[in-house]
């Protein structure tokens, strides 16, 4: 045992720091959310422990019921253009042009800028009062009025939620872009001749070749954006302030409502919709992957 | 299966290098055509604008009855094997030899009848539900060409398709195609660096160097009678033993002059050699048509020999003429026995030599 331990001591040294950050961030994390969760709140001081009347509270309650469907809007919406904005810009500047590294450049600009100020531009847009209902009704003298009374686009809750979701997948789409880029980037370019030369369009081309082969690429998008759609907080936060999802709601809990119980209750509710969600990804990539490589 | 026609098909590159320059070749109806030259000579080129994957820029290229350089790939009756294989990795062996039929669309149980029949004929039966990345090396290849087979094309374009085998399995692989190629009749374009290829394989050869066609004839042809010095030296192994002289006429005989000695001219070449009266040319002459003697006589050239290559059924004598650096191949008989670094005389069968412009 002895001897073991001295003849492996390089490996777990080794391995020692992130099996540390496992129990440090995860383990640990996980148990102390757990409990929370099972500790009822009342004025900031808690009352009960080991219960599970947070999760009844919150199943019952249409708050929750409301954010949650908003949520799953927010994911289904959110994934599925990220996916689609990032194959589109990927595929652009994977081929060859005049200029293709000023126009990457440019794609990757929105990463760059602080999601704080991507918020602030489109409340100022957005808002009561802001540039798009001044322009609307008419009062830029460079453009005609369309309507007569100024929408209150941050108040009506499809426009709020649509918002968030136009500004999360405009800052996220170059992540999605560089991880399909990549993918795009290991098919040979014999695969297409070959393709062409046994009367493949473009269309096929791009459903028998590039979608199997981006699988992987695809696959990494579509879960890596959902588990950021589920637990979105910022934008819906800032543009859609009296239509909370899941995220907000935390806040909500947490902050205003001083409970931290139902907060940890929504999280632990979260990690489980996110592993639901996972799987189910999972299931309908290897279902279409199989569907696309049929004789 | 149908006649390729190729008149003066040119390659120029946007930025004006022209990589092919008016190509002249006539395929015949299910004729096997090797094109043939070192790296870079543009012999893919040329197949990739057969293939419908490279424009073309001049000339005109006729498949069967059609004027095909303006014609998509799918529509020129073309299947082709590339020299990567390019076998789709996601997909098991039967997708991807159904691949093409797929696409048009073939209903399902004639592409299963094809692709069986295709795996038959390719001698992989059994292993249409494996993987590319499953097969070995010589599997794959047969994958390929089963993929390009089934959708029985009018003309079978090869790229380089035998130059990730090793060489045993190349070998065999060679035979399988010639095989294939007797069964089923196709007219097909060979495109290979390796001139043992060409000459095993092809009905005939066509030669290339830096987009230019240098001979075009049987293998026979091409061997025996090479048209200029490129095309000498390119095909043989090992390949022709060239010397640098003078022909110069003594007394109304015509003879080849070089520092280590003097060489008749045969009646067969005399012609040719007035031509060349008095100007600096190539003398050209194959290994097997070399023999050593001891003795100083006629026609003989002075030598030492250097190394002695022994490869079982022949050997090779690596010879270095007296003031020359450059070294000429003898092929002896594996019981010759030559005694090294002694002076001795390689004497020249007149009726194999060959006469080149410098």
């Amino acid at each position: 045992m002895l001897k073991n331990l001295k003849k492996n001591s390089f490996l777990i040294w080794s391995l020692a720091p992130a099996c540390i950050f496992i129990i440090g961030f995860f383990v640990i994390i996980a148990f102390f959310l757990l409990k929370l969760s099972l500790t009822t709140y009342v004025g900031g001081m808690p009352q009960e422990t080991g219960v599970i009347s947070n999760y009844i509270t919150l199943i019952n309650s249409s708050a929750f019921k409301d954010a949650f469907w908003r949520t799953l809007i927010f994911v289904l919406t959110s994934t599925p253009l990220q996916l689609i904005t990032g194959l589109i810009t990927a595929m652009l500047i994977n081929k060859s042009f005049h200029g293709r590294g000023v126009v990457r450049s440019v794609l990757l600009l929105p990463l760059a800028i602080p999601t704080i100020v991507t918020t602030s531009i489109l409340v100022l847009m957005f808002s009561k009062g802001g540039h798009i209902g001044s322009l609307l009704t008419g009062q830029y003298s460079f453009f005609p009025q369309v309507m007569a009374k100024e929408i209150s686009f941050m108040n009506n809750e499809a426009f709020a939620i649509g918002l968030a979701i136009f500004g999360k997948v405009w800052r996220d789409t170059p992540i999605s872009m560089l991880i399909l880029l990549a993918g795009l980037q290991q098919i040979p370019q014999d695969q297409y001749e070959a393709a062409e030369t046994m009367g493949s369009k473009l269309v096929q081309s791009f459903t028998y070749i590039t979608l199997p082969l981006m699988i992987p690429s695809i696959a990494s998008v579509l879960v890596l954006r959902s588990v950021e759609a589920w637990k979105e907080f910022i934008f819906p936060y800032i543009l859609a302030p009296s239509f909370p999802v899941l995220g907000v709601l935390i806040e909500n809990f947490y902050v205003q409502q001083l409970n931290p119980g139902m907060s940890a209750a929504i999280g632990i509710m979260l990690i489980f919709l996110i592993l639901i969600c996972t799987w189910v990804l999972k299931v309908v990539l290897e279902a279409a992957s199989k569907f696309l490589v049929k004789v | 299966m149908a006649r390729l026609e190729l008149n003066n098909i040119q390659k120029v590159y946007p930025n004006g290098f022209v990589a092919v320059h008016g190509l002249d070749i006539d395929i015949k109806d299910g004729e096997f055509i090797s094109l043939v030259g070192p790296s870079g000579c543009a012999k893919s080129t040329t197949l990739r604008m057969i293939a419908g994957l490279e424009d073309i820029s001049g000339g005109e290229l006729k498949i069967g009855d059609l004027v095909a350089n303006d014609l998509p790939s799918k529509d020129r009756g073309i299947a082709m094997v590339f020299q990567s294989y390019a076998l789709f990795p996601h997909m098991s062996v039967e997708a991807n030899v159904g691949f093409g039929l797929k696409i048009k669309k073939v209903p399902l149980e004639i592409r299963k009848e094809k692709i069986k029949w295709a795996l038959d004929l390719v001698d992989l039966n059994g292993l249409g539900d494996r993987k590319p990345s499953e097969l070995s090396g010589g599997q794959r290849q047969r994958v390929a060409l089963a993929r390009a087979i089934v959708l029985e094309p009018q003309v079978l374009l090869l790229d380089e398709p035998l130059s990730n085998l090793d060489a045993k399995l190349r070998i065999k692989m060679r035979v399988e195609l010639k095989r294939i190629h007797k069964k089923l009749g196709s007219t097909i374009v060979y495109v290979t660096h390796d001139q043992s290829e060409a000459m095993t394989l092809s009905d005939r050869i066509a030669i290339m160097n830096a987009g230019e066609l240098m001979q075009i004839g049987t293998p026979n042809e091409i061997y025996n009678s090479p048209k200029n010095k490129f095309v000498a030296g390119f095909i043989g192994s090992p390949s022709m033993n060239f010397i640098s002289g003078n022909i110069v006429e003594d007394s109304g005989k015509i003879s080849f002059q070089c520092k280590q000695g003097k060489i008749n001219i045969p009646e067969r070449l005399s012609e040719k050699a007035k031509g060349m009266l008095n100007k600096q040319v190539t003398l050209g002459v194959r290994p097997e048509d070399l023999s050593i003697s001891i003795d100083e006589a006629d026609n003989c050239l002075a030598a030492t020999v250097v190394v002695r290559e022994t490869l079982g059924s022949d050997d090779f004598l690596a010879m270095e003429l007296e003031g020359v650096k450059d070294l000429i191949t003898v092929r002896i008989q594996p019981d010759e026995n030559y005694p090294l670094d002694k002076k001795i005389f390689v004497k020249m069968d007149l009726n194999k030599i060959h006469l080149f412009d410098e």
